[in-house]
């Protein structure tokens, strides 16, 4: 990759992941929008991967990676049983309790997390498949 | 426990803690006995649940169950999230016998899960929007596990059922928009009401055979069955009886509940097509399937024979149908899981796929065999509960129309002809003296289970006619389902 | 005659649909079939939008009747938009492992499955 590429992927790589982190924590919410934070993210590791000179970020935080999508994916199973757990039915949002929607709000930040961390993986998986013919 | 979202909750936990867990065997095989067990005491307390209340339905969110999101589940769900149950259960269980790294028995269990919410999630939703994400979670999950072993024919199989998945969920998702623009509401109970009263014009024809098209993808319907054969024939083993038994079932409970029950097949003119399509399908399946060499894909080809037969009693209508519907479904779950096992037992054994080369396998592997004898008879209609389903399938048929019933005594016996192929093979003498490999235990557990399942169904035969009976006037009275669904 | 352009917009959008499911079978490379499949998911989610566009919505708060957008209608296009996403990652995951083992990403050249 050329050096324009690789320079302007590194300076920008950093710029992506903030802004994609304030759509997560902010239109968790919103239809659909802690989803567009971790299209975000994943795309920012794309990015990395084609700048070649952070590409060793990724590769050393795999399995940080792999413990965050877990991580995300128990928060989002979570946030749909705490209602059950404080006597609502499933899914609910807790506004009954006073919560005020907050419930939602958590499993909106969990969901855009895992599919962070998953295109993200996917992406990893992807760069390391060799072609052997 | 006797909540309707456990069933979809517990198979993602278990998914989770297969990922989390992968690196520690005993633990994962421990975490996956257990959640699978605290599915099975669901089950059990939400069958108890739906016998004393006929239907059962819950509200999701915190919202009554009219105007927010709703699981409902009747007698013939419980039956189908039963047999998705008993059939992964099995799946894990035959796969435990194969040698597998960690991180690949960790990827399949995880997989497994996914499918499994999925189909349960299929079996609960009341709003056709939902009922389309779990359908595609499900199929999503299915063609990976397809292309589980890796080589190059698996991912031809996987991408071919991925591609066509793909276009059926752009047309299901344009029939549930224009269902939607029509009556307003997403709700399976609205758009029953609306269909069975207000539905005179081209709109609503077009927009349930769009719906139709999406769900007959993964029901493996005549022009859209293209996808099953390759797929069946090289999943491994577990994977094509999982699907086989519990997949299957879990679409044509879903095309059974939405257009048998919610819309009615008296509503929309083009529903009347449906049991000729299904007969279309069993006779070309069952067509197909004489010309094979490959045994799972001579099973597949069954497969989609047997499925269009079911989909024809879906399309009847009449009681006696919805009879054998019923027993169809309770013994098509167990029968064509012991068929796919066992012809990956044959096939792990004697290292061959083609039939013809199987000879002598009788002498080598009797009790495969027999499993596999057992789970023809099971489909045929031969003495087991497969007989009632087939003799209320052949009054059902000969009832409505002698063409139908033509039809589906011909599709039988051309099946019949295909297994006798394999069957004859199987029993003659070897031709040279090579042995067969050693079966693992875990197979043969896993075929045993499912044999003894069928045994037992057999005896069960009256409580279970009687079951049928019920369920059918259950699934017939459809405006109650709707009232359910509604919020009534 | 005066043409209705909502029906226009709608007709165009299927269009989009069937020109991309045209695209996706008449190309054999795999790259090619997931953009002919991207572009019919373009089509089905600009339907769905259309759908939900009426002329005449009221809030529950004002009571104005101005065009809005059914918010239902939102949630299914975001919605159907993920699951479209991950059709085509996996599509992809897939034709590169067929270019690991094969060599090629051709599909006309994969013919071991016959019958």
């Amino acid at each position: 990759m050329s050096l324009p590429v690789r320079t302007v992927s590194r300076l920008l790589a950093p710029l992506f992941v903030v802004y994609a982190a304030n759509l997560i924590v902010t239109q968790a919410t919103a239809p659909g929008g802690a989803f567009a934070g971790g299209v975000v993210v994943g795309v920012t590791a794309f990015l990395i991967i084609v700048g070649e000179e952070m590409r060793n970020v990724i590769t050393r935080f795999t399995s940080w990676i792999e413990a965050g999508r877990a991580a995300g994916f128990g928060l989002v199973i979570l946030a749909s049983l705490l209602g059950v757990i404080f006597g609502g039915t499933f899914l609910s949002t807790g506004s009954w309790i006073g919560f005020d929607s907050s419930l939602l709000n958590l499993f909106g930040f969990a969901a855009g997390i895992v599919v962070g961390c998953e295109i993200v993986l996917a992406f990893d998986q992807m760069m390391r498949i060799e072609v052997t013919k | 426990m006797s909540n309707l979202y456990y069933l979809v909750v517990l198979p993602l936990i278990g998914a989770l803690l297969s990922l989390v867990l992968a690196r520690w065997r005993r633990a994962s095989i421990l975490m996956t006995s257990l959640i699978l067990g605290a599915l099975v005491v669901s089950v059990i307390t939400v069958g108890i649940d739906v016998f004393d209340h006929g239907i059962v339905t819950e509200s999701v969110g915190g919202w009554p169950v009219g105007t927010g999101l709703g699981m409902a589940l009747d007698l013939l769900g419980v039956v189908i999230v039963a047999a998705v149950t008993g059939l992964s259960a099995t799946s894990f269980i035959y796969f435990s016998g194969k040698a597998q790294s960690d991180e690949r028995q960790s990827i399949f269990y995880s997989l497994v899960f996914f499918l499994v919410a999925g189909l349960m999630g299929m079996t609960l939703v009341t709003d056709i929007f939902n009922l389309f994400v779990f359908v595609e979670l499900s199929s999503v999950s299915a063609c990976v596990l397809v292309s589980y072993n890796r080589r190059s024919e698996d991912f031809e199989a996987a991408l071919k059922y991925l591609v066509l998945e793909t276009i059926s969920s752009f047309i299901f998702l344009g029939g549930i928009v224009l269902v939607y623009d029509q009556v307003g509401s997403l709700n399976m109970g609205v758009i029953g009401v609306f269909m069975r009263n207000e539905s005179g014009n081209i709109m609503s024809d077009i927009s349930v055979a769009m719906m139709a098209i999406g769900l007959g993808l993964p029901a493996a319907i005549f022009p859209l069955h293209t996808w099953l054969p390759d797929a069946f024939s090289r999943a491994p083993s577990s994977i094509a009886a999982l699907l086989a038994g519990a997949s299957k079932l879990v679409c044509f409970y879903a095309i059974v509940r939405l257009f048998s029950q919610v819309i009615g097949l008296n509503s929309v003119s083009i529903l009347r097509l449906i049991p000729w399509i299904g007969l279309a399908t069993a006779l070309f399946g069952a067509l197909m399937a004489l010309v094979q060499v490959d045994i799972k894909r001579l099973l597949g080809y069954t497969t989609i024979a047997s499925g269009g037969l079911a989909l024809a009693l879906a399309g009847i209508g009449t009681s006696r149908g919805f009879q054998g519907l019923v027993l169809h479904m309770i013994n098509s779950a167990p029968a064509k899981a012991v068929l796919f096992l066992s012809a990956g037992c044959l096939i792990y054994g004697l290292s061959v796929r083609d039939f013809r080369e199987m000879k002598g396998a009788w002498s080598a592997m009797p009790g495969v065999c027999l499993a596999f004898l057992v789970g023809c008879l099971a489909d045929l209609g031969g003495p087991s509960l497969g007989f009632f389903s087939k003799a209320y399938m052949m009054f059902a048929f000969v009832e409505t129309s002698a063409l139908m019933g033509l039809v589906g005594g011909l599709s039988t016996v051309l099946i019949a002809a295909s297994y006798i192929r394999v069957v004859q093979v199987l029993v003659s003498s070897p031709a040279s003296g090579d042995g067969a490999g050693s079966i693992p235990n875990a197979m043969l557990v896993a075929i045993g289970a499912l044999v003894a399942s069928i045994v037992l169904l057999t005896f069960l035969f009256w409580p279970l006619i009687s079951f049928a009976e019920t369920t059918s006037l259950q699934i017939i009275d459809g405006m109650r389902l709707i009232a359910a669904m509604v919020g009534i | 005659m005066s043409i209705d352009l909502g029906i226009v917009a709608y007709n165009l959008s299927f269009l989009l649909m069937l020109l991309g499911i045209y695209c996706a079978l008449s190309h054999s490379d795999i790259i090619k079939v997931v953009c002919g499949l991207s572009i019919s998911s373009y089509g089905v989610t600009l339907f769905v939008i259309q759908i939900g566009y009426t002329q005449s919505g009221s809030t529950l708060a004002s009571g104005a009747v101005v065009p809005s957008v059914d918010p239902l209608m939102e949630a299914l296009v975001l919605t159907a938009v993920v699951i479209e996403t991950g059709f085509m990652m996996l599509m992809l995951a897939i034709g590169i492992r067929i270019f690991q083992e094969e060599g090629h990403m051709d599909l006309s050249l994969l013919r071991r499955l016959r019958g």
